[in-house]
């Protein structure tokens, strides 16, 4: 187990040591559990997109355009 | 069960060659990955080769269509530092009668420096330098 000092607003310290309460756990539980659930939605999102991806690649272009899906459009930033 | 996959050279090729003979054995093994929850990895050096790869084998335009992907899709592309490249040069070295591609000794200090165990790959020799190798064969 880290360490780990986090510099939060008033509002934020209070509404977390409220909803920590209701759930019955410490604010420590409370926002390991809270940041776990969204390190995971961040991550499958990221893996979803990627997969998506990696499948686009295998697509053959199209029978009559010979266009390709997923063109070489401009790069976004 | 995996949290980060490189993806190598051969697989990028396999994904996007229709003729590849691993081809086939790519697509379900991406099919597979659906299921889990996995960041995917890969490198500069893997993507100037496979670039290069599928320009000369399909053209200009499937190589854009590779990049944008690449670009814009959700990977985690790595850059080589000078380090990295300095210890995979000494492996090659190190390791004469092993005949290992200075691209793939590359990838593998990569992984090291990135605690990165798992490799998306059709090269089973890979294994004997502390990686597991998907898909499993």
């Amino acid at each position: 187990m880290h360490r780990t000092q986090l510099f939060i607003p008033e509002g934020l310290h209070s509404k977390l040591k409220s909803q920590s309460l209701e759930e019955g756990k410490t604010v420590s539980e409370f926002v390991r559990m809270v940041l776990d659930d969204h390190l995971n939605v961040h991550t499958r999102q990221h893996t979803e997109k990627a997969i998506v991806s990696l499948m686009a690649m295998t697509q053959a272009p199209d029978d009559d355009t010979g266009e390709l899906p997923h063109p070489g459009i401009e790069i976004k930033s | 069960m995996m949290n980060t996959l490189f993806i190598n050279t051969d697989a990028f090729s396999a994904l996007n060659i229709a003729d590849h003979p691993n081809h086939t054995a790519a697509v379900s093994f991406v099919s597979e990955l659906f299921s889990q929850t996995v960041k995917l990895y890969t490198s500069q050096t893997v993507v100037l080769n496979v670039c290069e790869k599928i320009r000369r084998k399909q053209g200009y335009p499937k190589m854009q269509q590779f990049l944008n992907l690449i670009a814009n899709g959700g990977f985690v592309v790595l850059g080589e530092d000078q380090k990295v490249f300095e210890r995979a040069v000494a492996r090659l070295f190190d390791n004469p009668t092993s005949e290992l591609r200075l691209i793939d000794a590359i990838v593998i200090e990569q992984m090291m420096e990135w605690g990165i165990k798992d490799i998306f790959s059709f090269r089973p020799q890979l294994k004997e330098y502390n990686v597991i190798v998907w898909p499993r064969v």
